[in-house]
């Protein structure tokens, strides 16, 4: 880093914690995909969002705080764990297929 | 791969121009927040260096947390900043266009789903509830309150031949108890916070490694919350903590977010 950060960061105004806002800005907000975009960042993030996700929703079930899941009417739209495996199973194959060869195009 | 990218926080209408941030506070601090306009929309964007951000997120990866947290941070307080624009759709972090013109061609392509959103957020704002049960008092309450568990309680105190398995016994009444205490309490609360707001929504509760919580967390809500109408919110909170106070619950507020929560996960793939 030898540049000086003419535009670095301004102190965040509210001090939220960083479980809150990771829960936000990586699993929430408009995502984009396809060629437009960088794939392979794309799917690095996934893996680290993941992970944090598998993290909080196994322990909470671990502790028996799942009621949310068994209520479709509380449910948010019908994800939790389905959504969650099926997102793990598309990014595992993402994987498969990006070691093997040229990463297939989404979209 | 020292390639330029546009990173893109989010989405508002152009006549919010004058309410969004512009210059100083992008992610990575060497470029300008920079406005892209198209059509009534405009975007809020900064350029990057897509490989010192793929560094970054690296190490992130290989569990240096520490080097995320300034990325999505600088996400988070430029859209934060954004706040007083009517309405704004959030991106997830990470967005990232080859170059303007492509970001032109996004919005200009999905410029009716955004201002439907759009439309849906104006005049709201997004409000975090957790709510935080101690387990020793929710549990102390519960068996107080039911003759079989006290009765069990006291034979497990009492030094008889049958207090050992007495004790493993409430030990499993008690958990089952304060299982359903829990649920109990925390779709009360969803329940009474969701009529003060516009939509709701209930995320996963944060496990106490992430959430800096040592007492578990058996809510964790949305809530898209009128701006007239955050006064009623604030008092519906008030009341939750008063009433429940005593039963070893805690709820905490935070916010105002943007509507992170609240813009759909509905992919808008191009391409």
């Amino acid at each position: 880093m030898s540049a000086p950060d003419r535009y670095g960061a301004l102190p965040a105004q509210g001090g939220q914690s960083l479980a809150d806002i990771l829960e936000r800005v990586l699993d929430k907000g408009i995502v984009i995909a396809g060629d437009i975009t960088i794939n392979l960042l794309d799917i690095e993030l996934l893996t680290i969002k993941l992970r944090l996700l598998i993290a909080s929703v196994d322990k909470a079930r671990e502790m028996g705080i799942n009621w949310w899941e068994s209520d479709p009417a509380l449910s948010n739209g019908g994800g939790g764990r389905g959504e969650l495996e099926q997102r793990l199973e598309r990014l595992e194959q993402a994987a498969g297929v990006a070691g093997e060869g040229e990463p297939s195009t989404r979209g | 791969m020292a390639e330029r990218g546009v990173y893109v926080y989010g989405v508002a209408a152009a006549v919010a121009a004058d309410d969004l941030p512009r210059g100083a506070g992008a992610l990575g601090g060497r470029r300008p927040l920079k406005l892209v306009g198209e059509g009534s929309l405009v975007a809020l964007t900064s350029e990057v260096e897509v490989s010192w951000l793929q560094e970054q997120l690296r190490a992130a990866e290989n569990g240096d947390l520490a080097a995320l947290e300034p990325l999505v941070r600088a996400h988070e307080t430029v859209l934060g900043r954004a706040l007083d624009a009517d309405a704004l759709v959030p991106f997830r972090f990470g967005t990232i266009f080859s170059d303007e013109a492509e970001v032109r061609a996004f919005v200009a392509e999905r410029e009716r789903q955004l201002e439907e959103t759009l439309d849906r957020l104006t005049g709201a704002r997004e409000w975090g509830v957790k709510a935080l049960l101690e387990p020793e008092t929710a549990e102390a309450l519960a068996t107080a309150s039911d003759p079989q568990l006290a009765e069990l309680a006291a034979r497990s105190a009492s030094g008889s031949g049958s207090a050992f398995f007495a004790r493993k016994r409430l030990e499993v009444e008690q958990a089952e108890r304060l299982r359903q205490v829990a649920a109990e309490l925390a779709e009360e609360c969803h329940a009474r916070l969701a009529v003060c707001a516009r939509e709701a929504a209930l995320n996963a509760p944060q496990p106490p490694h992430l959430s800096g919580y040592e007492v578990p967390m058996i809510l964790n809500g949305a809530y898209l919350v009128e701006r007239e109408q955050e006064g009623d919110f604030r008092a519906r909170l008030e009341q939750l903590r008063e009433e429940y106070d005593d039963r070893g619950l805690t709820l905490e507020l935070t916010g105002p977010w943007p509507a992170y929560n609240f813009v759909g996960a509905t992919p808008a793939v191009v391409g």
